[in-house]
């Protein structure tokens, strides 16, 4: 096993995914507010002439957000190709619901670090959601806000998840 | 701590890290841990490394800082 192995870098794959789905959402947060206001503010009669205000980050965002998450899992399903004939005893498959793929028990060490990664992980939820409810009790923000505080969570726990392997690694 | 004379017999056989792991059925990184005192094997993996190293366990490892004499 090394730092190449892809079952190490998973943590890697989730923190690229999530930036994607970052990007992605901004626009999709609010094509969806416009549709729950009826795209008010997006066409505008002015003297007669019909103006069109464009919201061009967020458009962009969602076409950008679309494209990168396609070159993602085109990359994603050819690095798992790629990695169950490399290790054809140590198969991944692509979605698992059951057990993260980055959990990684080929021996007890092995197996006590991941624990011990999983605990990092921990500590850091019971601590990250309680500041985020607090914040979403005090600040009257956006929805993309909570999401993306939400998002940062999720970074955060691959980060830790996959600093802990790394150090194992190093030896 | 526990401590080991692992990396002496290791040489002594010839050994790599990556061949004693391979042959014990660990990772290399996990011998390069027990070696260094940082990992404390289970009793199955103790036998196995004794086993490769043709030694007994309680001569591979000791615990240093007194407790060996408790």
């Amino acid at each position: 096993m090394n730092k190449s192995d892809l079952r190490v870098q998973f943590p890697l794959w989730n923190i690229a995914l999530w930036i994607i789905l970052m990007i992605w959402t901004y626009g999709v947060v609010y094509a969806v507010d416009m549709l729950l206001i009826d795209f008010k503010g997006v066409f505008e009669n002015v003297n007669g002439v019909l103006i069109i205000n464009w919201h061009v980050p967020e458009i962009l965002s969602i076409y950008i957000g679309l494209l990168l998450s396609i070159i993602f899992f085109i990359a994603y399903f050819i690095r798992i190709k790629q990695h169950n004939k490399e290790n054809p005893t140590n198969k991944l498959v692509g979605i698992s619901f059951l057990k993260p793929s980055e959990f990684l028990e080929d021996d007890e060490m092995l197996r006590q670090v991941t624990e011990k990664a999983t605990k990092n992980v921990y500590v850091m939820y019971s601590h990250g959601l309680p500041l985020i409810i607090f914040f979403l009790i005090v600040f009257d923000t956006s929805r993309y806000v909570y999401i993306l505080l939400l998002f940062l969570l999720l970074i955060i726990h691959n980060a830790l998840f996959y600093r802990e392997i790394r150090k194992f690694l190093r030896g | 701590m526990l401590r080991n004379r692992i990396k002496e017999l290791r040489a002594r056989h010839g050994f790599s890290q990556t061949e004693l792991a391979k042959r014990v059925g660990v990772t290399r990184q996990t011998i390069g841990f027990i070696e260094k005192g940082e990992f404390s094997p289970s009793i199955t993996l103790s036998l196995r490394l004794a086993k490769q190293l043709q030694i007994t366990v309680d001569e591979l490892f000791w615990l240093e800082g007194g407790d060996e004499d408790e």
